[in-house]
């Protein structure tokens, strides 16, 4: 078996422990019980380490790190969400945000299967320490952005719901998880202002520009800005809340476009087709 | 002081354009217009010609497109006049907050700020004898104390370069700011191209570029895995020059001048003759032509257009196509004018003459040309001090976040009260903790 054989085999189990995960917590939400949520919890965690291993095996039989392609940056990005979520959110006190988050991570990876998964040799300008540390700081990034977003959609449905013993018992409290989406969108600005910084390096070694305003480096400026504008209503304007989690929502369907859309609908440099 | 002269206060119109001008609204104002702005420009295809909206948006939506300038969003006045404004804003804002946060910095930490704080993040109570301990575990080691009216305090504050943070962001994207506009005015960004043993002048500039060698590294499947080109820049003026070597990603640094690997190309040696005279050789690019009238006006008025050729040229259904990028079968692809008239079109294989009437060209040694892009920009050290600047801007906003603690002796007890504009809920938090576990281990 070689290495592409192998990663495939992890990927597909990964990709279906995090559907059971994603399923176990939306029953885990539905049934109000205590017991797929914490079997939920597992599952995730479980996925994340398996996740974890397709990448390192892809890493060796690639001989560079899985960052090129749209397969390879769509599975990295799914696995900065399960990072970023085990990271900061998998506390017993906010095991509903999984709800709202594991979803999120099985499309992307339902997205990443339908790529192609061959491992492509890569062209000259790919070649670059720059593109490596581009790449994994815009995961590090959307991770986190996308935990942002379960736990905004978490906060905008947690004002619909009724407190209950479940909701008091799984949820954080009001304040607190919207400190927590506060805390990963200032988390995930810094960051991206790392990736647009080093794109912008590498696009100056690679083009000879640094900015170019082509769709790509366009649209993650429009992603930096939403959120820049986010913090700024958040201290002057004392938008917190309800008004907060809509701007972290639409921040990270920005994330998205950028990401997907861009590459999809919008010729760029940036189109690895 | 002279930043009195920015002080906010007061009714005249000044005072009230500098309120309008450097107000965080505004800010949100442009930022807004600017999101909007750039998703026009990064929706629409930018720099297309006017058919292809045409094609794509429909005739009226076309011409709202062309009229507002929707084609070339980042080079509109409107756009220009949002990046400009934005930079007033941020220059007024970085400039007015700078005597606030210098007296912050300096002020605000001292035990009489602590005392008039009316909302700490915590107010906890210790049991004898345990404040400097319970400083020391939260991050305090060092308190000062002091008495104010008989009360004995300690207090101390820490992350005070925290207060900086938002300033120096600002900053940062200022001076990015202001090095994208006069990178916009001064960068330099022109190229040139051909074969090893040609020399070619830089337009505009006492620079000639001399390739020496251009290599194509290949892996076994016929991808590229680097282009290779070795390269010495004359300085026409001085009579000096720079040897080095430029790959992509990798460009040659000499003059203040990027020299970048761009692209590449089909390069054959063309010879004219008439009979059997040689009347002129050259080295000839796929697009490029001979055209023997320029060469003596006593010449015949064809011209040989080079338009592409394949190292290793298949037939297909739909034309010429090359098998692998190795000089395995070379043709060329080519078309002949006489007086401006195509008389002949084809493809033809190395060495095979194109004839008319006594006339023939030879085509031989085909080789890869390249293309060397030259880019200079002298604001490019400003951007990168804005970069800096910024991106340690932000990390001191978000993660270091000042905090301070002061303790009150009383009789009976000692309270401790702690204050973070940023992070209150965390160092309260660890406060809370820190507490329980002193007051139970007593
Ligand atoms: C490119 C545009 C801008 C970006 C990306 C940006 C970004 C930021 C960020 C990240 C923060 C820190 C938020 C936090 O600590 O949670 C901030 C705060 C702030 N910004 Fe901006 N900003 C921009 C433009 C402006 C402009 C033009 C003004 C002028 C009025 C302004 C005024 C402020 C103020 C007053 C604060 C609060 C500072 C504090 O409380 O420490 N910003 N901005």
């Amino acid at each position: 078996m070689n290495y592409l054989q192998a990663e495939t085999i992890l990927f597909s189990i990964t990709a279906v422990a995090y559907l059971i995960s994603a399923v176990l917590y939306i029953l885990f939400f539905a049934l109000k019980k205590e017991k797929p949520g914490e079997l939920a919890g597992y599952v995730l965690l479980a996925a994340f380490i398996l996740h974890t291993a397709a990448l390192v095996v892809r890493s060796i039989g690639a001989g560079r790190l899985p960052l090129s392609n749209q397969y390879e940056f769509a599975t990295s990005f799914a696995w900065g969400i399960a990072l970023s979520y085990v990271i900061f959110a998998r506390k017993k006190k906010y095991r509903a945000l999984g709800t709202f988050v594991a979803p999120v991570i099985f499309l992307i990876i339902g997205y990443a299967a339908m790529q192609s998964r061959e491992v492509n040799e890569l062209m000259p300008a790919l070649q670059s320490n720059w593109l490596v540390i581009h790449v994994s700081t815009a995961i590090i990034s959307y991770g986190s952005f996308g935990v942002a977003f379960g736990g905004s959609l978490m906060y905008l449905l947690r004002d619909r719901i009724h407190e209950n013993e479940f909701t008091r018992h799984y949820f954080p409290e009001k304040e607190r998880l919207d400190v927590l989406n506060y805390r990963m969108i200032s988390f995930g600005f810094l960051f991206l202002t790392l990736v647009i910084v080093t794109g912008a390096i590498w696009a100056q070694k690679a083009w000879g520009r640094y900015w170019t305003w082509d769709p790509k480096e366009t649209w993650s400026l429009v992603t930096w800005i939403i959120y820049a504008i986010y913090l700024h209503l958040r201290i002057t304007r004392g938008w917190r809340g309800k008004k907060a989690a809509w701007f972290a929502v639409i921040g990270f369907i920005c994330v998205i476009f950028t990401y997907i859309g861009v590459n999809t609908w919008i010729p760029s440099i940036h189109s690895y087709a | 002081m002279w930043w009195q002269a920015f002080s906010l206060e007061g009714n005249l119109p000044m005072k009230k354009m500098l309120r309008v001008f450097s107000s965080m609204y505004l800010a949100l104002v442009l930022l807004g217009l600017i999101v909007l702005s750039c998703v026009l420009g990064g929706i629409i295809p930018q720099g297309a010609l006017p058919q292809d909206y045409r094609d794509l948006f429909g005739e009226t939506f076309s011409q709202v497109i062309l009229f507002a300038g929707f084609d070339r969003v980042f080079t509109a006045w409107w756009f220009i006049l949002l990046m400009g404004l934005l930079l007033i804003n941020l220059f007024l804002c970085s400039l007015i907050r700078f005597p606030s946060t210098l007296k912050l910095y300096r002020e605000g930490f001292t035990l009489n700020s602590c005392l008039l704080q009316t909302k700490p993040s915590f107010d906890l109570c210790l049991s004898p004898g345990r404040a400097r301990d319970f400083l020391q575990q939260l991050g305090f080691a060092k308190p000062l104390s002091q008495t104010v009216d008989g009360v004995h305090y300690l207090y101390q504050s820490r992350r005070r370069l925290g207060v900086w943070g938002s300033w120096l962001s600002h900053l940062g994207m200022l001076i990015i700011v202001v090095g994208f506009a006069l990178g916009q005015l001064l960068h330099v960004d022109t190229s040139v191209y051909g074969v090893p043993g040609q020399t070619k002048q830089v337009p505009g500039h006492d620079i000639a570029v001399q390739i020496d060698a251009f290599d194509i590294i290949l892996r076994d499947d016929h991808t590229v895995e680097q282009y290779i080109a070795d390269l010495t820049i004359h300085n026409t003026k001085d009579n000096t020059s720079v040897k080095g070597q430029s790959k992509v990603n990798h460009p040659l640094e000499a003059y203040g001048m990027s020299f970048l690997q761009n692209a590449t190309g089909w390069a054959v040696n063309v010879s004219s003759f008439r009979g059997e005279e040689l009347l002129d050789e050259r080295i000839v690019c796929a697009g490029e032509s001979v055209e023997l009238k320029d060469l003596h006006e006593d010449y015949m008025d064809l011209a040989l257009v080079v338009h592409a050729l394949y190292p290793d040229v298949i037939m297909t259904p739909a034309g010429p196509r090359t098998a692998s990028p190795h000089l395995n079968n070379p043709a060329v692809l080519f078309s002949l004018y006489y007086q401006g008239k195509l008389v002949d079109q084809n493809l033809v294989g190395i060495g095979h003459d194109i004839k008319a009437s006594d006339y023939r060209f030879v085509l031989s040694s085909p080789q890869p040309y390249t293309l060397i892009q030259i880019v200079s920009d002298p604001s490019l050290p400003l951007v990168m001090a804005g970069g800096v600047l910024m991106l340690i801007g932000l990390f001191l906003a978000f993660y270091v976040r000042p905090q301070q603690v002061w303790v009150r002796y009383e009789e009976g007890q000692e309270r401790v009260y702690g204050y973070a504009k940023k992070g209150a809920d965390l160092f309260s938090d660890k406060a809370v903790m820190l507490t329980k576990e002193m007051n139970t281990t007593t």
